[in-house]
């Protein structure tokens, strides 16, 4: 593998510093920087053209090999209905399948703030994107009509020993989090 | 605190006076259309940020002085925007779910301050402010006169 070997404690510890800011989003976590833990220098990688499939058994990036950088965010879920949430989950799919897939952002309009972020680029190349979407214990409340859905043994993040977090802004205890994982493998221009 | 007294007169007088001739304020009736998403727009980067609260705890009741407005405009719009922008109301629906998160800062004429707001209602708010704003923008353009030649 020529990504950097993160231990997967100090992984999950990143995901839970993370949680409950609601505003980090698209806070990119350079692993190679922020671990320092490369110790070789990263194999020649594919070109950014190619891709991690978006459709599967199980969303991409849980049992995909470890890539060399990666963001973790997470979100409150502030929309009221069942409904909205269904629209929710639609729209992070559709924009997921697209940043994962690639291709030309689509035009919304002159109205509308421009779908080419400027980061990206007018062409986006899916450079083996995976978003993998979890969510927060807490949003199996009576809000959205799941608690009877619950998984048996969701609950929320352990806290580890040592930590110094300031429970207002970890997992949402009293709100729902939505939790999104990018592992974003972008190769170095040629 | 005596000394503040003169300026509280004034800024009583004045805005007094701005009540009574609001309602012969001219206005462009091309600028409606941009204004209808300015308004709440500055809401967003003035009020509900503290930007402009000077210590007032006021930013509430201007963010809802701002929907009133809003609003407004959007009644002078309407039968323009009838026919022409089919998520008029989801439009509606959105200013309404606004309302209803800023009101849950407010009991009878008192607001509270943004920062007295528990992170949860601040996060309705800023999040159905959001929603609002961008069901807003297309209307400037809707509105925009245009050639038709």
């Amino acid at each position: 593998m020529s990504g950097p070997q993160i231990p997967r404690r100090r992984l999950i510890a990143g995901v839970r510093g993370g949680a409950g800011l609601a505003a980090a989003a698209g806070a990119a976590v350079g692993l190679d920087a922020g671990f320092g833990s490369r110790t070789t220098a990263p194999a020649a990688e594919p070109a950014g053209l190619a891709s991690v499939p978006f459709h599967g058994v199980t969303q991409a990036g849980i049992v995909t090999s470890q890539q060399r950088q990666g963001a973790i965010v997470s979100f409150d879920s502030t929309v009221d209905s069942r409904d909205d949430l269904v629209e929710l989950f639609k729209t992070i799919t559709e924009r997921a399948r697209f940043l994962t897939t690639g291709g030309t952002p689509f035009d919304a309009g002159i109205s509308a703030p421009p779908n080419d972020s400027g980061v990206l680029g007018p062409d986006v190349l899916p450079d083996r994107l995976t978003v993998t979407v979890g969510v927060g214990s807490s949003l199996f409340d009576q809000r959205y009509g799941l608690a009877a859905q619950k998984p048996a043994r969701l609950k929320p993040m352990t806290m580890f020993p040592n930590d110094d977090l300031t429970p207002a802004l970890c997992h949402g205890h009293f709100r729902p989090a939505l939790r999104r994982q990018c592992r974003h493998g972008r190769t170095r221009p040629a | 605190m005596a000394s503040l007294a003169p300026f509280a007169d004034q800024l009583l007088k004045d805005t007094q006076s701005l009540q009574s001739q609001f309602a012969d304020a001219q206005v462009d009736p091309r600028d409606l259309g941009l204004r209808t998403h300015e308004i709440l727009e500055d809401a967003l980067r003035f009020e509900l940020t503290g930007k402009t609260d000077e210590g007032s705890a006021s930013m509430l009741a201007s963010a809802a002085a701002d929907l009133d407005g809003t609003r407004m405009v959007l009644g002078v719009l309407r039968p323009v925007l009838q026919g022409r922008y089919a998520d008029l109301p989801a439009l509606d629906a959105s200013l309404n779910r606004l309302q209803k998160a800023l009101d849950a800062g407010r009991t009878g004429a008192a607001w509270k301050s943004v920062n007295d707001l528990s992170t949860a209602q601040r996060e309705a708010v800023n999040g159905a402010l959001g929603d609002a704003l961008e069901r807003l923008a297309p209307i400037a353009v809707i509105c925009d006169s245009r050639r038709t030649s």
